[in-house]
């Protein structure tokens, strides 16, 4: 295989990569303040992209202007289920296991309305934002200019937010309740508003990264399901909690897939992901007692 | 209870490591049937590693273990329980889904010689077992509603159902207040010489231990630095050293 | 047999002869509750009994699709011997995936995404494979009588709830809980888990393999899409926790529940069903996490207590 076809398999590799850590990054804050899995993650992902697909469509406004407007509205989403639909659960359970198995069926329902109400309001239609599209050469590699912004945004934010995990106190504070609730607790920490911000901050990532996605492929109200997964996989192999973790577990899915692409055909790219995801824990629970259930 | 070869639990060499920690470091030992042996050793020594590494949860990096003439270390949990050693755990765990009778049906029901009992038959030898640890009343209350005490004794209850040869206790009286201290003791005494079963019990109380143990063993940083009978163990300047860091010996209480 | 035996015999009776007076739009509405029943039933036949919340389920009902559309139009074999080789076919899967998933101490979580990822895998791979119809899928000859379709679902919904309830009853049900409350404990008490668990693995998805094969000859064509729905896996979550996860009456109150509320929206609202079905889902979780179980609990002893208040206050 030649230099250049190798390099521009890395570059995709790179562009999906950086969006795939971008979401896993948003899914983990969420799993590390409440452990539960936001199944309906992709859908937050799939609002953010609408939005801006609307925007450019009908305002001209610039994707690189919607994407702030849709971390806010999906912040301010997010925080409204936390505060409507998980608190009451955490209330209303008594064991871990009954709120993991009722938040799963909230977010199933929400997942539910969510893809409906899109596919009411938009059609299923794929919809398409053309932004620049025109491809820029760099070192003799030819790709579009919009897919270098998506992996330049997407690692410069998940970058930001790897900063402000470590460094700000608010930050610390998630960090604190991810690692140990009752501890943080007893600290002084809000856990309540931990909780808010950190689903806020979550579904936040989920419309900026579905921002960038609307410029680089297909919006349609069904898209977030796929995305979920492949968060997923990454948050599953980078470690739960671990930021750097999820940024080379995000960038060697897509790489992976980039290549599987390549070699296999472009059916087999999602495959990729699960193949890895499932080899990487059943390794895992073989040889880490990490990954086992509790010993003790 | 026949004391046979078979009731000879014998640890060779026994060693693991945890990522770069070595948590246990050639531990050897060989302990008599039917007696109370106690386990001591300061906070991190390996203690409970070292009944992980018995009962099968972790798999050892090096040596052996031995009940008689068959090896267990390479035997699943529930092999191991079927070859006649039983566990209590550091925090107590009864199934809390369930009832303190049926904690017991459970060990009844698949511990070592099960199988042959029958549903009524076995509910019947379940009482009879918490008559012996004294929680006939509590039969029937979900352990949830239990206190920390009868909790243990539930665990205990549950693990001798399952008719070891060996039965480890991990801290089985941390936790309780000093009044409940003297049943459980005399319940652990019982069971030694009603059942004639050999008990190998980690404490942290060294009252206790020296007042009811017939034979010692010290752990420390993962290795065995004493074993003996408790005045040889209290004499010996290595372990006064590991617990107090002075040359002179131990002092009870 | 105890009052309450009785009365679900006598509703199984009575189910049974049904198809003699029904419209066949009620007919088919039934069939969809039992395959409903059935799918929850099955779910909670391993879920609910191990604590092993597998989101990917539906994967055995496309497995069983499949391997009855293939054995009946690619082999040629009648219909017997193709649920006979259906239920092997997926019961050989399920022992694989139950190897592979089961003999470690995988957690929880990680076992639930890892069904799911297995379910898009088979998806993918059929939807790309010639001989299985690729993403055209496979057409099968249509079932000779809407009975057998009636009468077969009915009866594997009637025997999950039977193998549940006998399971509950003997010994392996306390090891079940065992498993349930604290596996490790249940190990050192001589529990073998991990043939526990790969039993009812196997048991549960064969069951919903045979209904997929089922539904496959029902519908007389299938497709990788809807075969491997991830809306099958959800619902079957959905119903069987929404009645009440681990009982024996929960996941058919719930499977009976939703399906008829699904219908009912549908013909009523056909463009907002779905939404207003999530929502009501929403709500009723919010409500009474526990399920429906949960609720008549507490209705009862609500009951009980205005009871006895009654009676101190008269």
């Amino acid at each position: 295989m030649e230099l250049n076809t190798i390099l521009q398999v890395l570059l995709f590799g790179v562009v999906w990569g950086g969006l795939y850590t971008l979401i896993a990054t948003g899914l983990n804050v969420i799993y590390g303040v409440m452990k539960i899995l936001n199944i309906a993650h992709g859908e937050l992902l799939m609002l953010g992209a609408y939005l801006t697909f609307w925007l450019f469509t009908l305002w001209d406004v610039s994707p690189l202007v919607s994407m702030p407007l849709a971390a806010l509205a999906m912040f301010a989403f997010g925080v409204i289920i936390q505060k409507l639909l998980i608190e009451p659960l955490m209330v209303r359970t008594k064991t871990l296991a009954a709120f993991e198995n009722a938040t799963l069926i909230i977010f199933f329902g929400v997942l539910l309305i969510l893809q409906n109400v899109a596919m009411l309001l938009w059609t299923a239609d794929y919809r398409v934002l053309s932004y620049l599209n025109d491809p820029v050469t760099i070192g003799g590699l030819s790709v579009a200019a919009n897919r270098l912004v998506v992996a330049a945004v997407a690692l410069a934010v998940s970058g930001l937010m790897y900063v402000g995990m470590q460094y700000t106190l608010v930050g610390k504070a998630i960090r604190a309740v991810s690692e140990d609730r009752d501890t943080a607790k007893l600290m002084g920490i809000n856990v309540k508003q931990i909780g808010l911000l950190g689903f806020g901050i979550g579904a936040a990532l989920a419309g900026t990264a579905g921002s960038l996605a609307s410029t680089i492929y297909v919006i349609t109200p069904t898209v977030g399901l796929l995305f979920t997964i492949k968060a997923f996989t990454v948050m599953v192999i980078g470690g739960l909690g671990s930021q750097m973790g999820i940024l080379v577990a995000g960038l060697a899915l897509g790489v992976l897939e980039s290549g599987a692409s390549y070699i296999i055909g472009a059916e087999y790219k999602d495959v990729t992901g699960y193949v890895l995801l499932i080899g990487f824990i059943l390794w895992k629970s073989r040889t880490s007692s990490a990954f086992r259930g509790e010993i003790k | 209870m026949n004391h046979d070869q078979n009731s000879i639990l014998e640890v060779r060499g026994l060693g693991i490591h945890f990522g770069g920690v070595q948590a246990l470091r050639n531990v050897s030992f060989r302990l008599d049937p039917g007696k109370i042996i106690g386990v001591m050793g300061p906070n991190g020594a390996g203690k409970t590693t070292l009944f992980n590494l018995i009962t099968g949860v972790y798999k050892p990096s090096s040596g052996s273990i031995w009940l008689g003439d068959q090896q267990l270390q390479d035997l699943p949990p529930y092999r191991i329980c079927h070859v006649g050693i039983a566990r209590s755990f550091q925090s107590g765990r009864p199934f809390t889904n369930m009832t303190a009778l049926e904690n017991v049906l459970v060990g009844l029901h698949f511990g070592r010689g099960s199988g042959v009992l029958g549903m009524a038959e076995a509910r019947i030898r379940a009482s009879e077992i918490l008559a012996l640890v004294g929680l006939s009343k509590q039969g029937g209350r979900p352990v949830s509603s239990l206190n920390l005490m009868e909790r243990k004794i539930v665990e205990l209850a549950r693990a001798l159902a399952t008719c070891p040869k060996i039965l480890l206790l991990d801290e089985i009286l941390a936790g309780l207040s000093p009044m409940d201290l003297a049943p459980a003791i005399a319940i652990i005494e019982r069971i030694r010489d009603e059942l004639g079963i050999t008990v190998v019990w980690i404490e942290h109380i060294m009252k206790v231990l020296m007042e009811t143990c017939e034979h010692l063993l010290v752990l420390h940083h993962g290795e065995k630095i004493a074993e003996g009978t408790p005045s040889e163990v209290t004499a010996n300047e290595i372990v006064a050293q590991a617990y107090f860091g002075k040359k002179e010996g131990v002092q009870h209480g | 047999m105890s009052r309450k035996h009785w009365a679900s015999l006598a509703l199984v009776v009575v189910l049974a002869i049904l198809p003699i007076g029904i419209s066949s739009y009620h007919m088919s509405l039934l069939v969809s509750v039992y395959l409903a029943v059935a799918l929850a039933g099955s779910w909670n036949l391993f879920a609910g009994t191990t604590g092993y919340v597998s989101l990917g389920h539906g994967l055995f009902f496309g497995i069983g699709a499949y391997s009855f559309a293939v054995s009946l139009v690619t082999l040629g074999y009648g219909p017997v011997a193709s649920f006979a080789l259906t239920a092997l076919c997926t019961a050989v899967c399920a022992t694989v995936l139950g190897f592979v998933l089961l003999t470690t101490r995988i957690r929880v979580a990680y076992f639930a995404i890892v069904m799911l990822g297995f379910n898009e895998i088979i998806k993918t791979v059929v939807a790309n494979t010639k001989s299985l119809g690729s993403s055209y899928g496979l057409t099968l000859p249509p079932v000779p009588s809407n009975l057998i379709a009636y009468y077969f679902l009915l009866g594997l919904a009637v025997l999950v709830v039977l193998l549940f309830f006998l399971i509950q009853r003997s010994k392996w049900g306390y090891g079940l809980k065992a498993i349930l409350s604290d596996e490790v404990a249940a190990e050192v008490t001589g529990v073998n888990t991990v043939a526990l668990k790969m039993a009812m693995f196997v048991i549960s998805g064969t069951l919903v393999g045979l209904a997929g094969g089922m539904i496959a000859w029902h519908w007389s064509y299938i497709d990788p899409y809807m075969a491997f729905d991830l809306a099958v896996s959800f619902e079957m979550v959905v119903m069987a926790v929404f009645g009440g996860i681990g009982s024996l009456w929960g996941p058919v109150m719930g499977a009976v529940a939703m399906s008829l509320l699904k219908e009912f929206l549908n013909t009523a609202v056909p463009q907002l069903h779905s939404i207003i079905f999530g929502g009501l889902v929403i709500i009723l979780i919010l409500w009474c996490p526990g399920g429906i179980v949960e609720l008549v609990v507490n209705l009862r002893r609500r009951l009980k207590k205005a009871d006895a208040t009654d009676r101190t206050t008269r």
